[in-house]
């Protein structure tokens, strides 16, 4: 069994040779130290930002080393810009990407991340929208996808990220905006959401008509620490659970599983996601925020497929006696008749230690094989 | 229901900016206190806080709570005399080096500051000598540092030593995702898991009553 049969049999809640195993992302700093070498790459999980054509093959030819090396089942591609786009760059060096969020590089993660937003007034965010809204047919922007697809040869499951676009419309706003104009200009908000739905609706069509890719991870937060980032009724009166269902439907229609990304504590609104926006997974599953991966399964059964969820936190921080009972736990809980993906709960991020990611690669493969002996 | 009472009840039901500034405005016509104003407000927000603690609010809530401190204080100023208010202390506040998160430092500092903290904000990824010369130069009552990434935890440990390294005896206090409570402990500092229990921290520092304004 090749590792797509082994993520395909896991995704439809049959149970595979072993548990899959993959990280969403694996941060440049962390590609390096596990190849031994510098990457002249350009990465950002959260917008396409790469120009070069020439860097991104270079990323993507990195990522399916490291892939491969470490052993995963899922490799996870993003969105490219068009051929031929001019990233605008600020004078102080950040980066303006095409959806109006301003960006900085981190050194750690040797990645670029938001910071910041082009949006002051209610008129910048409509002159946005109704002028300068990115196209998501415009050609190129399957560019990625397509180069994985081409040097993976169907060996690894495919899967592709998306934004969320109340995450989105939220880091673009910034939070405080967000918060104030959902009060006082619901409206605009409400269309920003819809833009970004539209966006990603043109996406998936393209990535659907592909016909390579096995699933799409929305990532984006809609919860913190304690739960859900806006009390539930406004995420109904937002329509976000909505816009999520027809991502969720446009994905079916293409025959590619859909699964939700969210930290923090996600127990209060599984149900709606589940329920209302016909999601097939959950991604994180955020322990350090009390997330209990056993409880999801036990409520959800063959509802859900769970793609996590090692603590993130504690691959930097604990031992790889921990990293191993932990990785042990999730899959006692998690994997009995498959829907289970072991991954950490967010990514390998750049400060991470290399021997607790490979403990817990190497504990899921001695005790994710079936039949499991708990 | 007197004026008073309606500024607690309009933050303690986050009624929003449209409300909280028309009860600015009568407050100015009605010739109400200034620090009863403000004490009406606190109270107010301490009940968001505590809703928001119990899982009753959500983060949202405690923005939008933010945004309505700040507008009626804004709204206030023009119409009363601003007496010399006591201040609770000076907060100097950043995140750490190697993270650039904001919303968790921004939140933290729109508490600190509706409660009655001047904040100086130091921005993100900043380095503990940074923080250091800071705390050399504008003298706080507390140093606050916010991490969402756990690369920043050995540079809060390295801050915390080069502060007394220095013999620099400014409260400390510390905040974000991968900071436990044994974290904090081990250093020896304050732990405020949010921007509810930042405030409580905070004032526990300061002794609870406010402190003379830093010199």
């Amino acid at each position: 069994m090749n590792s797509r049969e082994r993520v395909l049999r896991a995704i439809n809640f049959e149970e595979p040779d072993e548990t899959p195993i993959t990280e969403l992302d694996v941060d440049v700093s962390v590609m390096e130290r596990i190849l031994g070498r510098t990457l002249n790459v350009m990465h950002s999980l959260q917008a396409a930002i790469t120009v070069d054509r020439d860097m991104e093959r270079a990323y993507y030819d990195a990522l399916y080393e490291v892939y491969r090396k470490v052993g995963f089942d899922i490799l996870y591609a993003y969105e490219s810009l068009p051929d031929g786009y001019r990233l605008e760059k600020l004078p102080d060096g950040r980066l303006m990407e095409q959806m109006g969020r301003v960006f900085s590089y981190d050194d750690v993660a040797k990645a670029y991340t938001p910071v910041g937003s082009i949006f002051q007034t209610v008129e910048d965010v409509r002159d946005f929208l109704d002028e300068r809204f990115p196209d998501p047919h415009a050609p190129g922007r399957d560019y990625g996808i397509k180069y994985l697809a081409e040097i993976n040869r169907g060996d690894k499951a495919l899967g592709v990220f998306i934004r969320e676009p109340f995450a989105h419309v939220w880091e673009a706003l910034t939070p405080v905006r967000f918060v104030y104009w959902m009060h006082r200009e619901p409206s605009i908000v409400v269309k920003f959401i819809e833009k970004v739905t539209e966006y990603n609706l043109g996406l998936i069509e393209r990535y659907g008509e592909l016909g390579c890719v096995d699933l799409i991870v929305m990532g984006g937060d809609l919860c913190d620490v304690k739960g859900p980032m806006l009390p539930p009724g406004e995420f109904r009166r937002l329509r976000i659970f909505e816009a999520m269902r027809r991502h969720v439907e446009e994905a079916h229609r293409c025959g590619i599983k859909f699964i939700k990304h969210t930290d923090g504590n996600v127990k209060p609104i599984l149900e709606e996601l589940v329920e209302t926006s016909h999601v097939d997974g959950v991604h994180s599953l955020d322990p350090s925020a009390g997330v209990d991966i056993g409880w999801v399964k036990e409520k959800f059964q063959d509802r859900l497929i769970l793609h996590g969820n090692v603590s993130v936190d504690n691959l930097a921080t604990r031992s790889v006696e921990e990293i191993v009972e932990e990785t042990k736990n999730a899959i006692r809980n998690a994997s009995p008749g498959g829907g289970h993906i072991l991954s950490s709960s967010n990514s390998w991020y750049g400060d991470v230690r290399l021997e607790n990611c490979y403990a817990m690669v190497e504990t899921g493969r001695r005790y994710g094989r079936y039949p499991l002996k708990f | 229901m007197g004026i008073l009472e309606e500024v607690k009840d309009c933050f303690i039901n986050l009624r929003g900016v449209d409300e909280v500034r028309g009860l600015a405005e009568r407050a100015a016509r009605e010739g109400a206190g200034f620090s009863e104003l403000l004490e009406a407000m606190k109270e107010g927000l301490d009940v968001v806080g505590d809703r928001y603690d119990k899982g009753e609010y959500f983060l949202s809530d405690l923005i939008m709570a933010g945004i309505m401190a700040t507008e009626f204080v804004d709204a206030l100023r023009p119409h009363l005399p601003i007496p010399t208010i006591k201040s609770k202390g000076k907060v100097i506040i950043g995140t750490i080096e190697g993270d650039i998160h904001d919303i968790g430092k921004n939140l933290v500092s729109t508490m600190l500051s509706v409660n009655g903290f001047d904040i100086i904000d130091i921005g993100v990824d900043v380095p503990p000598e940074k923080f250091v010369k800071n705390v050399e130069k504008l003298k706080p009552d507390i140093l606050a540092i916010s991490c969402l990434l756990t690369v920043g935890l050995p540079g809060i440990r390295r801050t915390v030593d080069l502060l007394r390294m220095k013999g620099l005896n400014v409260k400390v206090m510390i905040g974000g995702r991968p900071i436990t409570r044994d974290f904090a402990e081990e250093l020896g500092v304050g732990y405020g898991r949010d921007a509810v229990q930042a405030v409580k921290v905070a004032l526990e520092l300061t002794g609870g009553k406010g402190v003379k304004p830093s010199e």
